[in-house]
C-alpha cells in the first residue's frame, strides 16, 4: 500500500499537477487580497480649518451638532454606528471608527498614525470661503493623496463640499473640484520630489495622476487606482449628510 | 464686567456657553490658533484686537487630565483681578460633573453664577481696606500710626519694626517704610498696594513739605558738587585729546592725506590697484549649471539607535526624585500627575535644550508650556514621568517647527507670475550671517527650476559688496541692477523693480546691507526700503551660530518693521527664516528653534556650505531628534 502511494506520488506527471494547483491557489488568494482593497474600520475626516469637520464628525457620531464648535486642538474620535443607523433602529451594522483630525498646520501630521487602518478619507471644504483658502487646501489635498501608506493601500478619498446650505454663496461642486485640479496640477510641477518638511512621509511620496498629463481625479484614479468622488455636504442640517454617509458605507461594508 | 465664558473640550466642542455681551470678531479661535497652538500656554493672557477697534483679554484655564480648557473673554480696558482664580474655581467645579458623551451641561449655570458672585465679592472686599487707609488724620505721629496700622493690617512684622525705629528719623525713612508696606501687600491685591502709596503720598504732603524735602536738598547739593569734578574732568579729558592730535601732525610731517572720492583723480588710481597682470585677464568662469541644488535632492536620513541611550538617560533621571515614589507611579494606574512630578523632568530637558544652544529663554517658556499643558493628565499604566515629559516635549517641538504657512517658494514664483510681476525677495540680516553668498545659491536654485531671476545689489555701504554680486553675476549669468555705492538701497531696489518688469524678470533677488538690530537709523532705513517696495517674501537671515541674541535680533527687526511702517495695514514683516552656516554646528541645532519660535516664520532655507549647491530645506524630526538626544 505504501509503495503503490510513493509510486504515484513519485511519478513525475502528478508532482508537476500538485504544484501547478498550488501555484494556481496561491495566485488565486494573492488576487483576492490585491483586489479585495483596503481592510479596517476608520473613516478620516481632513481638511482646512474653519472647513466643519468637528461639526461633521458630532452629525455622524451623535446625530447633533450641540452647542457649537471651536478650533480643534486635539483629534476627536468615536466608534460605533453612524447616529442616523442608529436611529433609523440598525444597530447591528459594522461599527464604524470616525477620527477627526485638526486643520491648524501645526497639528495637520497626523494623518500617517490612522494611514494603517484607514478604509476612507472625507477630504472637507469649505465651498463660501474657498477663493481665498483654495491653495491653503489644495496643498493639503495634495499631501493626503501623496501620502504613502494611503496611496499604496488606494483609499477611496470622497472631496465634500460643505456650507451647501448658504445657496448662492457657496461655489458649485464642479467649480471647486476643477480649481483643485489646477492647482494640484502646479504644485506637482514645483514640489518635484521634495519630502514633507512637516516630518511626515520623507522619503516615498506618492506620485499623483500621469506625468505628461494634466492633473485630474479621473486620470489619478485610473493611473493609481485611488478614486476620487465629489459630494455636496451640510454639516449643520441632519438631512444634509447623507452623501457622506453613503460614501462610509461603502468603505465600511455593514 | 465679563463678555463671554465657555468651556469646550481639546477636540473643539463646545461643552457650557455663557455669553453676556455678543462677541464681536473671532477672539476664542484666534487665542486657540496663535496662543494654545503655539506653544505659549504658559502665558498669562492674550490679547485679541477687534477689527472694528477695541481689545479684549483672554485668560484660560487648561484640565488636561480631562482634556478641557476654559475660557474668560472681557474688555481689556476693565483690568477684572479675580478673572484667574474664577477659572481655577470652575475647573474645579466642572470636573466632577464631566461626562465624556455628554455636551449638555444646564445646571452649570447656577453654579457658575454662585462663583462669579463669590469671586467679585472678595475683590469688592480686598479693595474695601484700603479706603479706610485714605480717610483720617493727617498731622505727623497720627499718620504714622495709621501706616503702622495698616503696616499690621497687610502683615509683616519687619515694617513694624521700620516704622517703629524710625519714628523720630523724619519723614524719610517713613516714606521708606511705606513703600516697604505697598511692596509687601502684594498678596492683598494691586489695589492695596496702590492706595497704601496715595495714603503715603497724602501723609506726606500733608505732613509739612518742608520737613520732607531738607533731605532732598542736602543730596541736590551733594550732586551739584559731584558735577563740579565732573566737570573738571571732562575739560580735563578735552585738554588730554588736544594733546596728541598736535603731537601727531608734529612728528609725520611726511604723510600725505588721502583723497577718497569717485572723482576721477587720475593719480589715485594709480598707487591703490596692485592687481597683477591687465585687469581683463581675470578668468570668469561660468558657474555648471547641470549640478543640482541639494534642495532637489532627496535625502537619506538615517536616525541613529537612540533607544539605548534614551533608557539610559531615563534611568538616571527617577533615582533622583526617589525611587519609591517613582516606582509608585509607574504602576499606578490613573494618577494625574502633579508640578512637582514633572519639575525634575522638565529641569534635565531645559539644561539639554540649552546645551544645544537654544536662546535660554525660549528654553524656559517651551518647557513652562509644556507643563501647563502636562499638568493633570492622566498616565497611562507602567510609563516613566520621564518618557511622557519627553514625548510631550517632542510634540511641543515638533509642532513649533512645522511650518504653519506654505514654504513653497516656486508655487508662489509662479502665482505671481500670472499677473506679470516680479516677485520680490529681500534678504535682510545683521552683518556677516551670509545673505550674499545665500542669495546666489538661491538664484542658483531659482535657475534650475527654469525661473529668470536678477539681482539688485542694494548694498551700497560695504566695499566690495557689489563686486561680489557682479562675480556671482557673471558665473550664474544672470543680469545684475547696481549703482554703485553711496546711494539710497530703497530707490535702488525701485528702480531695479521697474528694471525687472520692463525685462520679463521673474524674481527679483534684493541685497542689502548687514545692520545691527539697534541701530535707529540703518533700521529706519530698512523699513523705508520695505515700505516703499512691498516686497512678496522677507527673508531674514541668521546664522545657525548665534545663541541667544537670535532672540533679541528677530525681535528688534519685527519691531522696527511694525513700527516704521506709516500705514499699519500694510505692515510688512519677517516672513521667513534663512538659517546659514548649519555644517558648522553638529547637533547643536538650538538656534533654528529659537528664531522660529520668537518670530513665528518658518525657516524656509538651510545654507549648509560655501558652494552653490549647498542649499538644503529644514527637516524637522532630525532638528527635533538632534535637540532631545
Amino acid at each position: 500500500m505504501a509503495e503503490e502511494v510513493a509510486q504515484v506520488l513519485g511519478s513525475s506527471g502528478t508532482l508537476t499537477l500538485l504544484v501547478v494547483l498550488a501555484a494556481g491557489l496561491l495566485v488565486l488568494a494573492l488576487l483576492k487580497l490585491w483586489l479585495a482593497g483596503p481592510k479596517g474600520n476608520v473613516v478620516l475626516l481632513v481638511g482646512p480649518c474653519n472647513a466643519g469637520k468637528t461639526t461633521l464628525f458630532h452629525q455622524l457620531a451623535e446625530g447633533s451638532t450641540h452647542l457649537g464648535t471651536v478650533a480643534s486642538m486635539q483629534a476627536n474620535e468615536a466608534e460605533g454606528p453612524l447616529a442616523s443607523e442608529k436611529a433609523a433602529g440598525a444597530p447591528a451594522a459594522r461599527p464604524v471608527r470616525l477620527v477627526d483630525i485638526p486643520g491648524h498646520p501645526r497639528v495637520r501630521g497626523q494623518v500617517e498614525r490612522y494611514a494603517g487602518g484607514a478604509a476612507g478619507v472625507v477630504f472637507v471644504v469649505d465651498s463660501v470661503d474657498f477663493m481665498p483658502r483654495k491653495t491653503e487646501a489644495a496643498e493639503q489635498l495634495y499631501e493626503v493623496l501623496s501620502q504613502a501608506g494611503l496611496a499604496r493601500r488606494r483609499v477611496p478619498l470622497l472631496l465634500a463640499c460643505n456650507k451647501q446650505d448658504q445657496g448662492s454663496k457657496a461655489h458649485t461642486l464642479d467649480f471647486i473640484r476643477k480649481r483643485l485640479e489646477r492647482e494640484i496640477d502646479q504644485m506637482r510641477g514645483t514640489r518635484g520630489s521634495l519630502g514633507d518638511v512637516g516630518g511626515g512621509g520623507g522619503g516615498g511620496a506618492a506620485q499623483l495622476g500621469v506625468r505628461g498629463e494634466p492633473f485630474t481625479f479621473e486620470s489619478h484614479a485610473r493611473a493609481r487606482g485611488v478614486r476620487v468622488t465629489t459630494a455636496t455636504l451640510s454639516a449643520v442640517d441632519k438631512g444634509g449628510v447623507a452623501e457622506v454617509e453613503a460614501f462610509i458605507r461603502r468603505c465600511v461594508p455593514a | 464686567m465679563l463678555d463671554h465664558v465657555c468651556i469646550f473640550t481639546k477636540g473643539g466642542s463646545l461643552l457650557w456657553v455663557l455669553s453676556f455681551v455678543g462677541l464681536k470678531g473671532d477672539p476664542i479661535n484666534t487665542l486657540i490658533r496663535a496662543c494654545l497652538l503655539e506653544e505659549r500656554a504658559g502665558q498669562s493672557s492674550f490679547e485679541y484686537i477687534i477689527p472694528s477697534g477695541g481689545t479684549y483679554a483672554l485668560k484660560w484655564s487648561l484640565n488636561n487630565g480631562l482634556g478641557l480648557v476654559f475660557v474668560a473673554v472681557y474688555q481689556k480696558a476693565l483690568k477684572l483681578l479675580y478673572v484667574d482664580e474664577l477659572l481655577e474655581r470652575m475647573n474645579r467645579a466642572f470636573a466632577p460633573r464631566y461626562k465624556p458623551g455628554c455636551f449638555e451641561y444646564p445646571d452649570f449655570d447656577a453654579t457658575f453664577q454662585r462663583l462669579l458672585k463669590d469671586c467679585e465679592e472678595k475683590a469688592e472686599a480686598a479693595r474695601r481696606p484700603s479706603t479706610q487707609q485714605l480717610a483720617p488724620a493727617q498731622v505727623g505721629a497720627a499718620a504714622g500710626q495709621q501706616r503702622r496700622a495698616s503696616g499690621a493690617k497687610t502683615g509683616g512684622s519687619s515694617q513694624e519694626g521700620d516704622s517703629d525705629g524710625t519714628a523720630d528719623g523724619g519723614e524719610a525713612a517713613a516714606a521708606a517704610a511705606a513703600p516697604a508696606s505697598g511692596s509687601d501687600a502684594g498678596p492683598a491685591g494691586d489695589s492695596a498696594g496702590q492706595s497704601s502709596d496715595d495714603a503715603e503720598g497724602e501723609d506726606g504732603a500733608a505732613n509739612g513739605a518742608a520737613s520732607e524735602f531738607v533731605p532732598n536738598l542736602d543730596k541736590l547739593k551733594k550732586l551739584g558738587k559731584r558735577a563740579g569734578p565732573g566737570g573738571k574732568v571732562t575739560r580735563h579729558h578735552a585738554d588730554r585729546v588736544e594733546e596728541p592730535k598736535k603731537k601727531a601732525p608734529a612728528g609725520k610731517k611726511g604723510k600725505q592725506a588721502r583723497v577718497w572720492g569717485d572723482a576721477a583723480n587720475g593719480k589715485e588710481e594709480g598707487p591703490l590697484d596692485f592687481t597683477e597682470g591687465e585687469p581683463g585677464e581675470a578668468q570668469e568662469v561660468a558657474a555648471d549649471l547641470n549640478q543640482r541644488s541639494l534642495i532637489d535632492v532627496e535625502e537619506e536620513v538615517t536616525y541613529d539607535e537612540l533607544e539605548e541611550e534614551e533608557e539610559a538617560a531615563a534611568a538616571g533621571a527617577p533615582k533622583k526624585g526617589g525611587l519609591l515614589s517613582s516606582f509608585v507611579r509607574t504602576i499606578g494606574v490613573n494618577v494625574a500627575l502633579t508640578r512637582t512630578d514633572i519639575e525634575p523632568a522638565l529641569a534635565t530637558l531645559k539644561k539639554k535644550l540649552m546645551e544645544r544652544n537654544v536662546a535660554e529663554e525660549i528654553a524656559d517658556k517651551v518647557t513652562e508650556s509644556v507643563a501647563t499643558s502636562l499638568e493633570g493628565r492622566k498616565l497611562a499604566s507602567f510609563t516613566r514621568v520621564s518618557t511622557a515629559v519627553q514625548q510631550a516635549v517632542e510634540e511641543a517641538l515638533t509642532r513649533i517647527l512645522t511650518p504653519k504657512r506654505s514654504i513653497d517658494v516656486l508655487r508662489e514664483v509662479k502665482a505671481v507670475q500670472a499677473k506679470g510681476q516680479p516677485y520680490t525677495i529681500v534678504f535682510v540680516g545683521v552683518n556677516g550671517v551670509g545673505k550674499s553668498t545665500n542669495l546666489a545659491k538661491v538664484a542658483y536654485w531659482l535657475l534650475q527650476n527654469g525661473v529668470k531671476v536678477m539681482i539688485a545689489a542694494c548694498d551700497t555701504f560695504r566695499s566690495g559688496a557689489v563686486e561680489q554680486l557682479k562675480t556671482h553675476c557673471a558665473r550664474l549669468q544672470v543680469p545684475l541692477y547696481e549703482r554703485g555705492y553711496e546711494k539710497d538701497p530703497a530707490k535702488v531696489a525701485f528702480e531695479a523693480a521697474k528694471a525687472a518688469q520692463r525685462s520679463g524678470i521673474d524674481v527679483l533677488l534684493v541685497d542689502t546691507a548687514g545692520r545691527m538690530q539697534d541701530n535707529e537709523p540703518l533700521m529706519r532705513a530698512l523699513s523705508n526700503l520695505i515700505n516703499l517696495n512691498q516686497p512678496d517674501l522677507v527673508l531674514f537671515v541668521g546664522e545657525a551660530l548665534v545663541g541667544n541674541d537670535a532672540v533679541d535680533q528677530l525681535t528688534k527687526f519685527n519691531q522696527r518693521l511694525a513700527d516704521l511702517c506709516p500705514d499699519p495695514t500694510q505692515r510688512h514683516l519677517i516672513d521667513g527664516i534663512v538659517l546659514t552656516k548649519f555644517d558648522t554646528i553638529d547637533d547643536k541645532v538650538g538656534a533654528a528653534l529659537s528664531m522660529v519660535y520668537t518670530s513665528g516664520a518658518p525657516i524656509m532655507f538651510v545654507g549648509c556650505g560655501q558652494t552653490y549647491v549647498d542649499l538644503k530645506k529644514l527637516h524637522v524630526k532630525s532638528v527635533v531628534k538632534s535637540l532631545l538626544k
